[in-house]
């Protein structure tokens, strides 16, 4: 570890959550959340809460640092933002990794790394990395693109260029680092799930397995990892001088969480949600109107989140002028998949220097579900390059692999277009959407954001699809065995983190990203309980 | 000749302006866009519009994605919509315009094969909503190969010098929309007189104006404006249906709302 990566004395958790780690001892678990800061206290903004004051100056150099990263919760070194710093192994070259990483600016970053004398010296040029997309035209490989009526083109480009424009400047980037602390709660904690690993243990034929730990974004602000990008879509909002935005929700986090950020920054806010999606995600209804927003339902097709997308698409066509469209995962047309991973990428950045600061190391394997992909895109981000980590993307398996039976992009679609590129999607022969299922609303949708698509066929993540039914296992094993209730999306996430730590010895660390929590999903996975054992009796 | 351009090169003679009727492939039921368009012709159309219908169509408004709905449900394809146009075009001097999305297009094998597929089915052109200037390049190219026209779109949002690179990059005849938004019927009367100037100083392409065009009098509108051409989508589509509901023959409705319109076309010479 490198200096930064140290423990700093001035900080008050750093005894904390810093002093167990390795295999997690039971100790130091519960006190990770109790350190978090009192979400959404806005006084908490000025307050060294950061617990590494000090740092607060020297870690955002300009467009490399991508967000907030001092872990209130998990003691301070989990670093500053963007560089992992005091993550890499390559220790004092930190700063050198901050020009490329943090969110923002491939662009810009490429441009600041030819300039940095440093980079003179070594004459060998370095082979291409796979996080050195997209392109400039928006390309993840042949991925991605802008298909697009000409209608919304300039406001791309002029989101694109906002969007390279803040990535040079510092404030933005302050402005975003205060706002995911003092008012979303960042960083969450990685926590070690114990019992959750006992019984991957019990199960276990060799009666081993890797340590399961949560990435606990359920405990960022609205409840899920949506609002880290909604907060830095909204900030764009406000640059670009647009007062008003929409967004699709399927789940209705992204719904939540924009309506959050629209009340925070005084915007209006209308959300699309599909009229299935509005009966078996209510609570998170009653939130956004009780948020100020208001929640268009809509009932064409599937009534489910791909045509939500479509109506508030349609919406764009007509407000593009005055309104800022918040997509809410790394899907649509350039620039939205990497500015939504860029704004996600802090899950990644946390979770990494979390990591080489609990466990020694990286861990075996990070597991995400994936929906259109943000929060699996935004955990994975940072450690594309670190190739002996595996990565794997858990799709809605749904009724099995039947038509129209699952939602599973990656595992069975093929290259379409679909809301804006080019990526795997589900569809027919000549190109139409197909129908798709999930018992979970974030997940059930055909398409998938392009970078995915793009480390599919580069074999860098592995996809893999898990069923409603063992999505529905999962959700109560971990609110049973944790005190955790996860999202019906994360349960996927869970049940692929369960069976995988079952095949890696006991020494091995399996990250997952906790996505979001499953409190709007209580209702719906009660119904979905009953109806099952009612079948079964 | 294309017949794209031959029609807009006999109506140019004349100094006539022309009507663009668009109809939804399948719609309202199969088989009758092999009926819809020998209707048009007799109701004096020199061009249409055949919508390829599609499950997601972001550009178009409620009244055309429920057309494309339905006829998909009823088991339309881009297979047989092609069918049906192809088993007219002997008999028809319409030029046929296939407006179909970039999806399609992409899952068909891409512009090659797609456009390989529309002009053996006897289509004149394309015009494809979902894709910018910028994704076009391969699209152009096989269109000129194929002696397709390729109406690319130019929206009010567009900035003045794309307008004229896209201007040029079209052939047959520049599609410019009257509005920001969706596809679908407006009260107000289309304004485009400046920006129809300003391209007809960079193009002598025939310039169509679509999106919002619905009645006789927005027709005249636009063409008086300098338009060549008015293109009616969402509003022939709605009698269509609405002739359905009231038990009358929609190829019917469709025949003569299409001499409605053309009541607004007015000498221009
Ligand atoms: C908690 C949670 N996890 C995951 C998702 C899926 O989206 P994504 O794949 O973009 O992370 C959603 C979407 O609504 C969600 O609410």
């Amino acid at each position: 570890m490198s200096a930064a990566g140290t423990p700093q004395p001035n900080s008050p958790q750093a005894s904390g959550p810093d002093s167990g780690a390795v295999s997690g001892s039971q100790s130091h678990a519960p006190t990770a959340p109790a350190n978090q800061p009192p979400r959404g206290n806005p006084l908490q903004s000025q307050q060294p809460n950061s617990n590494q004051p000090n740092h607060n100056q020297q870690r955002r150099p300009g467009p490399s640092s991508g967000g907030p990263n001092y872990g209130p919760g998990n003691g301070p070194s989990n670093g500053p933002g963007p560089g992992p710093n005091g993550a890499r192994r390559d220790g004092g070259r930190d700063d050198r990794r901050d020009d490329r990483r943090p969110g923002p600016p491939t662009m810009e970053a490429a441009r600041s790394r030819r300039s940095d004398p440093r980079d003179l010296i070594p004459a060998k040029p370095k082979p291409p990395k796979l996080s050195d997309v997209p392109d400039a035209n928006g390309r993840f490989g042949k991925f991605g693109g802008r298909y697009v009526p000409e209608t919304l083109y300039s406001a791309l480009d002029q989101l694109r260029a906002t969007y390279d424009e803040v990535s040079s400047d510092p404030r933005f980037w302050d402005d975003l680092s205060d706002l995911l602390r003092s008012f979303v709660g960042r960083s969450t904690p990685l926590y070690p799930a114990q019992r959750l690993t006992a019984f991957a243990r019990s199960r276990s034929q060799t009666g081993e397995a890797a340590t399961i730990w949560l990435k606990r974004e359920d405990l960022a602000h609205t409840g899920a990892h949506k609002i880290n990008n909604t907060l830095g879509q909204a900030l764009l909002t406000r640059r670009m001088g647009k007062k008003r935005i929409i967004a699709e929700t399927g789940a209705g986090q992204h719904g939540v969480a924009s309506a959050t950020a629209a009340a925070h920054f005084g915007f209006e806010c209308d959300v699309y949600m599909g009229a299935e999606d509005v009966r078996r995600q209510k609570l998170n209804v009653t939130r956004m109107k009780l948020l100020g927003a208001r929640v268009i339902e809509v009932e064409s097709g599937s009534k489910t989140l791909k045509d939500a997308t479509n109506e508030a698409m349609r919406d764009w066509m007509g407000s593009v002028e005055h309104t800022h469209y918040i997509i809410g995962s790394v899907v649509g047309p350039d620039p939205f998949p990497r500015i939504v991973r860029d704004f996600q990428s802090i899950i990644g950045r946390e979770t990494k220097s979390q990591c080489l600061r609990l466990l020694n190391g990286l861990p075996a394997a990070v597991v995400a579900c994936v929906g259109g992909g943000s929060n699996a895109a935004g955990i994975f981000y940072d450690f594309v390059d670190d190739t002996n980590v595996q990565l794997i993307g858990v799709e809605a398996g749904g009724r099995g692999n039947v038509p129209g039976g699952h939602a599973a992009s990656l595992s069975a679609g093929s290259p379409g277009v679909l809301h804006g590129s080019l990526s795997y999607v589900l569809q027919d022969q000549f190109g139409q959407t197909a129908d798709v299922h999930s018992c979970s609303a974030g997940l059930d949708y055909p398409g998938v954001g392009p970078e995915h698509s793009y480390w599919k066929d580069a074999g860098r993540v592995r996809y893999t699809a898990v069923t409603d039914d063992q999505a529905l296992d999962a959700f109560t094993l971990l609110a049973s065995t944790e005190g955790i209730i996860p999202a019906l999306e994360t349960s996927h996430a869970l049940a692929e983190a369960v069976e995988l730590a079952q095949k890696l010895p006991k020494d091995k660390h399996i990250v997952v990203c906790l996505s979001g929590r499953g409190d709007k999903d209580v209702d719906e996975a009660s119904r979905l309980l009953a109806l099952r054992s009612n079948k079964s009796r | 000749m294309n017949r794209v351009a031959n029609n807009f090169f006999e109506l140019s003679a004349l100094s006539e302006p022309a009507l663009m009727p668009f109809v939804c492939g399948g719609f309202p039921r199969p088989g009758a866009t092999a009926q819809l368009l020998p209707a048009l012709e007799r109701a004096g159309a020199k061009f249409v519009e055949v919508g390829i219908p599609f499950s997601d169509p972001v550009a178009d408004g409620p009244v055309i994605a429920a057309a494309m709905h339905e006829a998909l449900q009823n088991g339309a394809t881009p297979a047989s919509v092609f069918d049906e146009v192809r088993s007219i075009r002997e008999q028809s001097r319409l030029a046929i315009i296939a407006m179909v999305s970039y999806s399609i297009v992409h899952r068909m094998g891409g512009p090659a094969a797609f456009c390989t597929k529309a002009k053996e089915a006897g289509f004149d052109g394309l015009i494809v909503p979902d894709i910018p200037f910028d994704e076009s390049t391969e699209l152009q190219a096989e269109c000129k190969k194929l002696d397709l026209s390729l109406s690319l779109l130019i929206a009010p949002t567009t900035l003045v010098d794309r307008a004229i690179a896209i201007a040029k990059a079209c052939t047959g005849f520049v599609y410019l929309l009257a509005r920001t938004g969706i596809t679908g019927e407006s009260g107000g009367m289309p304004e485009v007189a400046s920006r129809v100037q300003r391209l007809k100083e960079h193009t002598d392409l025939p310039i169509a104006v679509g999106f919002g065009i619905s009645t006789p009098e927005h027709v005249k509108a636009v063409v008086s404006q300098g338009a060549d051409a008015a293109i009616v989508g969402s509003a022939l589509v709605r009698r269509m249906r609405d002739a359905l509901a009231n038990r009358r023959d929609p190829i019917a409705e469709a025949e003569s709302f299409t001499r409605e319109l053309s009541r607004g076309l007015v000498h221009v010479g």
